[in-house]
């Protein structure tokens, strides 16, 4: 089989490549250029680095295996960037990793691995894929504490039977070990903060540049409207935050509410974020149709544990209603829900 | 059945280990005569392996050491290894293990022992005897003994010339077309792909005799060509004999030869050296086709407050010379030109050029980059009518990292690097001696070549352009019909995204090239076919072939197939 290992260049997905190559499998590298610079300028004469494409490049060359450096930029651009300024002006809290494997690597990455004769697509996201007689299965990684089917919920059965996530059924310590003894350089690289190609943080200095209206000061104000300060741009902050406010109030304090309009951050109390019931649209599947309601676990954010919900499916979309409150609800962050281990589908967050 | 050596075996040989048994016994069929593909065209009548008995095709994988035992003895009349007559070579009881592999020709015909017959047995014992070139005879190389260790690739050169055909052959005797027999295989090592190398625009293949040329200098003659010692006079006296010979080429004279450290530094002395010259008052003029090199710098002098006017191109790719003497000023201090495009290879008017320019204004120097050019093209620089000529070792058989500028007397030009003073103050920094040998070495190898230069590689871009119309109708040729370098091929395949094709070219064995792309090697936009007026989409269909000295006839034959048939399903 031939397979192509989508490679960022960070220990997981060098190990999914190794993982491949023991395999006897033809394993092809590819790390994806998502934008030009930290300007995102237009490409001119002058070149591109991708620093952070090396170190897969040097595990490619290691492994023994091709490796190419494929541009996205358009298609992060348009799928990925446009999107998250867009919804953010409408005060929705995109998650860019979930768009990036939605319009990006899921999808065109998808689409060029068969181009180039690939049987599968390779990450190395922490979720596993099981096929029985009822079709393919999307399960959490083994690994409890890596799990990332949070992020992949939007693969249907077409995608999963083309896609293949190997450090997801190992620990992240057995992957490090394998790393280890395979010599591979990336063995000690510390983990990502973030779960995909946009590193930790850089996506809003990214942001600043390509929207500017994105970075107005505007004020901080309580949940009376008392002005409690200022800040440098809405894009800082995020449903839920608590720390790196800039403000010190003697007790712990939330964001709430985002206003990009007015650039007015609201801060409150965890009870003012407690959530019952809310609403996800454009609702994928795993299984290809909707499930009979029923209660699942409820996921709301890639860092939160999931809660147990009655979830209704209806046109496109989903009803959902906590058994108990929940806190930090944000619209445009995705809602996965869980049978047991298995991601039964999720959609994008509309109401808290 | 064919054999089947999963190409998938390119791994490191510590995997490989794990992956492969040490013995597996398969069949190599009998190749048939009547498909002898060769017809005594490639070199010496050698028959190439038939397509059965290939374990490898083009592009695919090949053992970088492969070690394999015949399953039953071999009689005396097995023409196993034998010479071009059918005559035994090796005595059929000292004929234990063989190792075969077929490398290519490379468009050099003259190797020892293909005249008479095989090479045996040299390649592994023979003090030297086998050059990149030598080894890869259209015979293959065969061992008579059991081998210690590995046959390695490595040792004989750069992988870049091995341009293969790609069977590892079992002990086929190809010089009187094959027969079929059952080997075991007792191991295997890491394993190679083999390439057809059609990326010259992007650089060449080094050429032997110029690492011979330039041996020494790595060795025995390591003075400082600056110093007043015996060593530094046998490096300067190597310098400056180098000197004579490149000028000897250009028609120029010795001390109007400056040597750089490529084709980049010598733009970028040409033109900040004169911008500087004119106390950073000089207008700069070119086009907006010219190389990264000269574009940023002229980039750069912008940001230094000179004025910089860039001249478009039409549909082919031409510059009009009446346009570029319409932007010069009484204030421009230099116009630069390249001699050739290096994306597109099409030949740009310089003469034309210079003429209209020094009508305009006489006092302002012209310079062309003339880095394609050189291999096909004799050039002399009066006939070109250029002041400043930047030229690059490496694209004409030379080695990376040296270069020259050609500076007519006269033409004011303030150093770039500032420091010892060497190249009578033009180019600060101790003399690369060992580069510059070398850098003229190929230059008089690529003049004394330009001849079957120019009919070898005419001859396969006709055959590879001809061929993929055949697969394509609705391919586009992105050059006038005359009036383009001879050994570049750009052309648009509709439909087909170079990036996805390039990789597909990557895994049969083709080295192309989208004609543009960044350091991370990701294909970008050119911006030659902008100025061309192709959109982005069209500008992402397009692909750079291009040919060079080690080129074949046939390999335009065989890059028009491969491309054919890495388009089959993309469009």
């Amino acid at each position: 089989m031939r397979v192509m290992v989508a490679m960022s260049g960070g220990v997981d997905s060098s190990v999914a490549a190794a993982m491949m190559v023991e395999e006897g499998h033809e394993v092809i590298g590819a790390t994806l250029k998502l934008w030009q610079g930290p300007n995102g300028e237009a490409p001119t004469a002058g070149c591109c680095t991708v620093s952070d494409s090396e170190d897969a490049r040097r595990v490619a060359a290691q492994l023994d295996i091709p490796y190419y450096v494929l541009d996205y930029t358009d298609d992060f651009m348009s799928g990925v960037v446009d999107r998250f300024i867009g919804d953010y002006f409408s005060g929705r809290t995109p998650n860019p990793c979930v768009e990036c494997n939605r319009t990006v690597k899921f999808s065109r990455l998808l689409d060029q691995a068969a181009d180039f004769g690939c049987d599968v697509l390779v990450t190395g996201h922490y979720a596993r894929t099981e096929r029985d007689e009822t079709g393919w299965h999307l399960l959490k990684g083994f690994d409890p504490e890596k799990d990332q089917s949070y992020v992949l919920y939007m693969l249907g059965q077409t995608e999963l039977e083309r896609v293949r996530f190997p450090v997801g059924e190992q620990s992240k310590a057995q992957t490090r070990l394998y790393a280890e003894q395979l010599g591979l350089r990336t063995a000690a690289k510390p983990d990502s903060q973030d779960i995909c190609f946009v590193g930790d943080g850089n996506y809003r200095d990214f942001l600043r540049d390509q929207a500017a209206e994105v970075a107005q000061p505007g004020p901080i104000v309580d949940s009376d409207g008392l002005q409690l300060g200022t800040h440098n741009g809405v894009i800082d902050f995020t449903i839920g935050q608590r720390k790196g406010l800039g403000i010190a109030l003697g007790e712990p304090r939330y964001v709430i509410d985002i206003q990009p309009s007015t650039a007015t951050i609201t801060l409150g109390r965890k009870e003012d974020l407690a959530t019952t019931a809310f609403r996800v649209d454009a609702a994928v599947w795993v299984a290809g149709e909707p499930p009979l309601p029923g209660i699942f676990d409820v996921k709301v954010r890639y860092k939160t544990a999931a809660a147990p919900g009655s979830v209704t499916p209806s046109s496109g979309g989903a009803a959902v209603e906590f058994n108990e409150p929940q806190g930090a609800i944000a619209p445009g962050q995705a809602a996965v829900f869980y049978a047991g281990d298995e991601v039964v589908g999720g959609g994008t967050i509309v109401t808290p | 059945m064919s054999p089947v050596i999963q190409t998938s075996a390119i791994r490191s040989a510590r995997i490989c280990r794990r992956l492969y048994p040490a013995a597996e016994t398969f069949e190599v069929a009998p190749p048939d005569p009547a498909q002898d593909r060769s017809g005594g065209q490639r070199g010496h009548g050698a028959a190439e392996v038939p397509g059965e008995a290939k374990l490898f095709r083009p592009g695919e994988a090949c053992a970088r050491w492969v070690r394999f035992e015949s399953e039953r003895p071999f009689a005396g009349d097995d023409p196993l290894v034998s010479d071009t007559n059918g005559a035994p070579l090796i005595p059929p009881g000292d004929f234990h293990d063989i190792v075969g592999l077929q490398g290519s020709d490379f468009g050099f015909h003259e190797h020892p022992g293909s005249d008479s017959g095989p090479l045996i047995g040299q390649e592994f014992d023979g003090p030297g005897v086998c050059h990149p070139f030598d080894m890869c005879g259209e015979v293959g190389c065969f061992a008579p003994h059991p081998l210690q260790g590995s046959f390695d690739l490595d040792r004989y050169g750069n992988a870049s010339h091995e341009r293969t055909i790609g069977e590892v052959l079992f002990g086929c005797d190809v010089g009187s077309v094959g027969r079929a027999r059952s080997f075991k295989l007792l191991d295997r090592g890491t394993i190679v792909a083999h390439m057809l190398y059609l990326d010259h625009a992007a650089t060449t293949p080094m050429h032997p005799e110029v690492w011979e040329a330039m041996a020494p200098y790595a060795g025995e003659v390591y003075g400082n060509a600056s110093g007043s010692h015996g060593a530094a006079r046998q490096a300067k006296n190597a310098l400056e004999e180098a000197r004579e010979r490149a000028a000897g080429l250009l028609g120029a004279r010795p001390l109007e030869i400056v040597f750089t450290g490529g084709g980049t530094e010598s733009d970028n002395l040409a033109l900040q050296g004169a911008a500087l010259a004119g106390g950073l008052r000089g207008a700069v003029v070119t086009t907006a086709i010219e190389h990264e090199a000269v574009l940023e710098t002229a980039a750069f002098l912008t940001g230094l407050g000179c004025r910089v006017d860039l001249v478009g191109v039409d549909r082919m790719g031409r510059v009009d010379p009446d346009e570029v003497a319409g932007a010069v000023g009484g204030d421009t201090a230099v116009v630069s030109i390249m001699a050739a495009n290096n994306e597109t290879g099409v030949v740009q008017p310089v003469r034309k050029v210079s003429e209209a320019v020094k009508a305009a204004n006489p006092g302002v120097a012209v310079h062309t980059d003339a880095a394609q050019s050189f291999i096909s093209t004799d050039l002399n620089v009066d006939d070109l009518g250029a002041d400043m000529v930047s030229l690059a070792a490496h694209k004409f058989g030379g080695p990376k990292g040296v270069g020259l500028l050609y500076v007519r007397t006269g033409v004011g030009l303030e150093p770039i690097l500032h420091g010892g003073g060497q190249e009578l103050g033009r180019r600060s920094g101790t003399h690369n001696v060992m580069g510059a040998v070398g850098m003229v070495q190929a230059m008089e190898l690529a003049a004394s070549d330009r001849k079957r230069f120019v009919v070898n590689v005419g001859e396969a871009r006709r055959r590879f352009e001809e061929g993929l119309r055949v697969a394509i109708p609705d391919l586009e040729v992105n050059a006038p019909l005359d009036g383009r370098l001879v050994q570049h091929s750009h052309v648009r395949i509709p439909g087909v995204r170079n990036e996805t094709l390039l990789v597909r070219l990557d895994q049969r064995g083709l080295a192309a090239s989208a004609g543009s792309s960044c350091q991370s090697g990701a294909a970008t936009v050119s911006h030659v076919l902008a100025a061309m007026g192709f959109d982005d989409e069209r500008a992402r269909q397009c692909l750079r072939v291009s040919f060079g000295w080690t080129t074949t006839p046939q390999d335009g034959d065989d890059a028009a197939a491969i491309v054919a048939e890495a388009v089959q399903g993309l469009r």
